[in-house]
């Protein structure tokens, strides 16, 4: 660790410890960060979206829901399978909606 | 009046030319452009070209009211006998819906508002636009206003005896869930109103209010749809196979129901189908009245 943030493709790898809370950030067209949790771990997962409507789709998971601005979405995730999955948003959010991915990696602990 | 007779219906009408409300040909090009562009072998549109003709093609789930208002201009003045109370008021109602889908069409056709059908805000689109859908659902509120004045006036001047034929019924079903859709528990359409002074920032609006409120309208106005088609299939079978209802009632409580589910909670909308379904399958067709007559004529 040279004290350089992670970075995957230019966006940021943030690895939340188990039971913490972890951020999902929303804006037109990524989702942010690239989240590293633990297998088995649980964490409290805040979704939101800074500009306008969007869609969390986590893949290849059946997980929908949308994401509008002003409002904080909280949910309990305790992941039970590794492996890397993808965020796609789904819901039409401007010219680039069908560019807008993210990803959340699951590691063992 | 100078009234004729109808060579299919048999039933006297006035003389006049039929309301012919039609789609404009361009969208099913524009639903065609759709498929070729999501099949990637083709890939014919622009990310900005699909996303525009896509909510072209969106939209054709609100226009598609022409053919309902049509539909109640004909199971009101024609089905009942009864003269259309103020056909000045239908022209203005035309004229408003006709604007209000040239606006909406020229804001959508010039990239003005690439928002798609749900429009959420605040994803923005010109204030035209939002005006535009406004005038249309004016319009569409004043095409039913007079479909429900017609029958106060067919009722008054006894154009018909006994109950309303069951078509007429269903095109009663389809204008109650129109008003429904548009204004009732301040859902609908009525959003748009919040919305179009929001886009001229003269005020704010919560992106889930809006979502949620819009909703009313987005599963209501389908249900218009489907009402007044299965009016259609009651008509359709009585004239062309001659076929009839066995048991008016359980069709007419069917559509009550269909009233009374998506009002109340439009989140279920299931239902609706669920009873279409089981009522509209069940129970025709046996030989009784034509549905589209009333009592009387089919006694006569």
């Amino acid at each position: 660790m040279d004290g350089q943030p992670l970075l995957e493709k230019g966006i940021p790898v943030v690895a939340p410890p188990p039971g913490a809370e972890a951020y999902l950030k929303a804006q037109m067209w990524t989702w942010q960060p690239v989240l590293r949790l633990e297998k088995g771990a649980t964490y409290n997962m805040h979704l939101s979206s800074v500009d306008i409507n969007h869609g969390f789709s986590l893949y290849p998971l059946n997980l929908n829901l949308q994401v509008a601005p002003g409002y904080d979405y909280a949910l309990k995730m305790t992941p039970n399978q590794t492996g890397d999955f993808r965020i796609i948003c789904n819901e039409f959010c401007g010219i680039g909606h069908h560019t807008m991915v993210g990803k959340v990696e699951v590691v063992e602990p | 009046m100078i009234l004729r007779t109808c060579p299919v219906l048999g039933l006297k009408r006035a003389r006049q030319r039929c309301h012919r409300h039609r789609l404009f040909p361009r969208r099913v090009i524009a639903a065609l452009l759709v498929v070729l562009t999501r099949w990637q072998a083709v890939h014919l549109l622009s990310p900005v070209w699909y996303y525009r003709v896509l909510t072209a093609h969106g939209l054709m789930l609100i226009f598609i009211l022409f053919f309902e208002m049509a539909v109640l201009y004909f199971a009101g003045p024609i089905l009942l006998n009864c003269r259309l109370p103020a056909p000045k008021v239908g022209w203005a109602a035309y004229g408003l819906m006709l604007i209000g889908t040239l606006m909406v069409e020229y804001y959508v056709w010039t990239g003005k508002a690439d928002v798609l059908f749900t429009s959420y805000v605040p994803l923005r689109a010109d204030p035209g636009y939002y005006l535009g859908i406004i005038l249309f659902a004016v319009g569409a509120l004043a095409v039913t206003f007079l479909f429900l004045t017609t029958m106060v006036v067919a009722k008054r001047e006894r154009t018909y005896e006994g109950s309303v034929p069951l078509v007429t019924f269903g095109a009663l079903t389809a204008a109650v869930i129109a008003v429904i859709a548009v204004i009732a528990l301040v859902h609908g359409a009525a959003i748009y109103i919040p919305t179009f002074l929001w886009s001229l920032n003269l005020m704010s609006l919560d992106a889930e209010v809006y979502r949620i409120v819009w909703w009313g309208l987005g599963h209501s106005s389908q249900q218009i749809n489907v009402a007044a088609h299965v009016a259609c299939w009651y008509l359709l079978a009585g004239l062309t196979v001659g076929g009839v209802v066995l048991n008016e009632k359980v069709s007419r409580t069917a559509y009550v129901l269909y009233v009374l589910m998506p009002a109340q909670s439009f989140q279920l909308n299931l239902l609706p189908y669920w009873q279409r379904t089981l009522w509209g399958s069940a129970f025709w067709p046996q030989p009784r009245r034509p549905c589209w007559r009333s009592a009387s004529v089919a006694r006569s």
